[in-house]
């Protein structure tokens, strides 16, 4: 595909740096030239200088070509506008960064007589196929694995039927048996496994280590059993202290708040506190230092079931998660900056980082269609990749079975699901135009996969 | 016979996707506009702007799905998304607005205290269209009596 990145920030250089990686030809347009220079310094892509909400810049940068413009600068109505224009220009699929709430994409009309129907104006009005609220992600991402019991979020495939979870494997039970001598107690497939920061396919003979995060593809319902085998069972949550009042903050409090549950909020900025205790109808927002061990335990913190730390600083979120978790906080998350912080803190005792970046990244390449396929999240970082494929009558795996045609190294067949059945594992039934077969791949076998479904 | 401006109402019903290859056939010819519409009633119980997320949701899907039929058609589709009472009414509206010289509209078979039905939005739509209609009636075999 041919793809414009607009705005060379972290997350335009972060998602220039993964498509590029992808065999996906990349035009990078930024407007400061230092920033351009480091980007052609580091990454092999085509770099414009030059404002990307321009008609000139975005022909230059051969829009009309385009299969997708990603616009992540730092300012929304930039954003909006460049996807506006390239589309008008030409460009196929438009995607846009877009931060203030106001702008949900959807506003009604006023209405011509009371009534009359009321118009929806939607994004794709706008020339925006794609709004990606950053700060959204990260609050609904972090809601997600509070509301389920699950310590992780998932990813859903083939309508919710088949779901990919990560789960960490931290009791004997599992820890040195090889994938082939273990028994799942329903049918489940062993995608990928995350190790000291790397995640692999594995091999049928590879073996499970203790400390291991390992991704299951199972069916949505049998998900509970394979959750008790993993992880100790995780009781409900009801009280939540959310640290940092920023965007993100608000926005999982103010979720949690609509739930039910009891929020609160720490923040060191009194205006800031002032503000968003205006906003929250029950939160109790405290104004007060978070890495005071003494301030947290005054204020009760240690009773509550989760600490979130959601500052602008990945050190600070660190440095406090530990500090709650060591005063008896049973689940703490932490939202991180750098995506090479998420490892990192969670080799050393906070149960789950979530970076925006790598929301981002994924939103974005769920959009970055290969051939036939409907969806295709990145698991546990950016080296590997669950693609969902709806195989088409011509495709060159149809009417035949995966064991049959045999998938590259570094891939492994998840599921297929066919109306209301799923199979897994796949490897000897036969797939039908029409079934949804999840593939999970390495980054650089994806070509090849790609090519089974054509 | 020509047509330039095709109203397509949609929902998520199966109808509706062969309703919209049919009009992206007869579209082709004349390179008339096609317009796919999706309603989502509002029930009076609410105000007619209330903000109705899940709807909406469901609403694009469908709409998305209506797009891709249209470019696998080589057909451009423009769709649209309207709020109102009834969905009737708001058709036959829609079709004054954007002057629709043609409304193609799908039909599943549907049964109501066990007789077949039309249902109440076409029969309207029939009775007040300000132009030609189609009404596109889906074959399932298994259910004619």
């Amino acid at each position: 595909m041919y793809i414009i990145v607009a705005g060379a920030g972290i997350v335009g250089f972060h998602v220039a740096s993964l498509l590029a990686e992808a065999n996906h030809e990349v035009t990078v347009v930024e407007s400061s030239e230092e920033v351009v220079e480091s980007v052609r310094r580091q990454l092999d892509v085509k770099t414009i200088v030059g404002n990307a909400a321009t008609p000139r810049i975005l022909r230059e940068a051969e829009v009309n070509r385009a299969n997708l413009i990603i616009a992540v600068t730092n300012n929304d109505e930039t954003n909006m506008l460049i996807c506006f224009l390239a589309k008008e220009l030409g460009a196929v699929m438009t995607a846009a960064r877009v931060r203030n709430p106001d702008y949900s994409g959807y506003f009604i009309t006023a209405a011509r007589s009371p009534s009359a129907a009321r118009k929806v104006i939607r994004p794709k009005t706008l020339g925006i196929n794609l709004i990606i609220n950053p700060e959204v992600e990260l609050a609904d991402a972090i809601m997600g694995m509070l509301s389920s019991l699950y310590p992780t979020p998932g990813e859903n495939f083939a309508d919710g039927r088949v779901q990919i979870r990560e789960f960490r494997v931290d009791q004997g039970a599992l820890a040195d048996k090889s994938l082939a001598d273990i028994s799942f107690p329903q049918p489940g497939v062993v995608a990928a496994i995350s190790r000291s920061g790397k995640t692999f396919v594995p091999a049928p003979d590879e073996v499970i280590q203790k400390g291991d995060h390992v991704y299951l593809v199972a069916h949505r319902e049998s998900m509970d059993e394979f959750r008790e085998m993993f992880a100790p069972p995780q009781h409900p949550v009801r009280n939540v202290v959310v640290f940092g009042a920023g965007r993100v903050g608000f926005l999982v409090a103010e979720g949690l708040e609509k739930h039910g549950l009891t929020i609160k909020v720490i923040d060191e900025n009194t205006t800031r506190c002032q503000e968003i205790a205006a906003r929250l109808e029950r939160a109790t927002v405290l104004q007060g230092d978070a890495t005071d061990p003494d301030f947290l335990i005054e204020q009760g913190i240690p009773s509550a079931d989760a600490f979130i730390a959601t500052t602008e600083s990945d050190e600070l979120n660190i440095l406090c998660s530990l500090l709650a978790k060591n005063l008896g906080v049973s689940r703490t998350i932490i939202t991180a900056n750098k995506p090479g912080y998420v490892s990192l803190a969670e080799a050393i005792g906070v149960d789950v980082a979530v970076s925006s970046l790598l929301q981002v990244a994924s939103r974005v390449t769920h959009f970055v269609l290969h051939g036939g396929a409907i969806s295709a999240p990145f698991i546990g970082g950016k080296d590997v990749q669950a693609i969902e494929f709806v195989t088409s009558a011509t495709a060159n795996i149809a009417q035949r079975s995966i064991a049959e045609v045999g998938l590259p190294k570094g891939v492994i067949a998840g599921a297929i699901a066919r109306d209301d059945t799923v199979t897994i594992p796949p490897n000897d039934s036969v797939i039908h135009p029409g079934d949804h077969v999840i593939i999970i791949s390495s980054l650089s076998a994806t070509p090849a996969v790609e090519r089974l479904f054509k | 016979m020509e047509f330039h401006n095709i109203l397509v109402p949609v929902n998520s019903s199966p109808a509706d996707e062969e309703a919209i290859t049919l009009a992206c056939r007869l579209a082709k010819r004349d390179k008339a506009k096609i317009m796919a519409v999706y309603i989502i009633p509002i029930d009076r119980t609410l105000p007619l702007d209330a903000e109705l997320e899940a709807e909406v949701e469901k609403a694009e899907r469908v709409l998305d799905r209506m797009e891709s039929i249209g470019a696998g058609e080589s057909c451009a589709v423009e769709t649209d998304l309207l709020q109102a009472r009834d969905a009737a009414p708001a058709i036959v509206d829609e079709a004054i607005q954007r002057e629709a010289d043609l409304i193609v509209i799908g039909s599943a078979y549907q049964r109501r205290f066990g007789q077949f039905s039309l249902g109440d939005v076409i029969p309207h739509v029939l009775k007040h269209a300000p132009c030609r209609v189609i009404l596109y009636h889906q074959y399932t075999p298994d259910k004619v009596e």
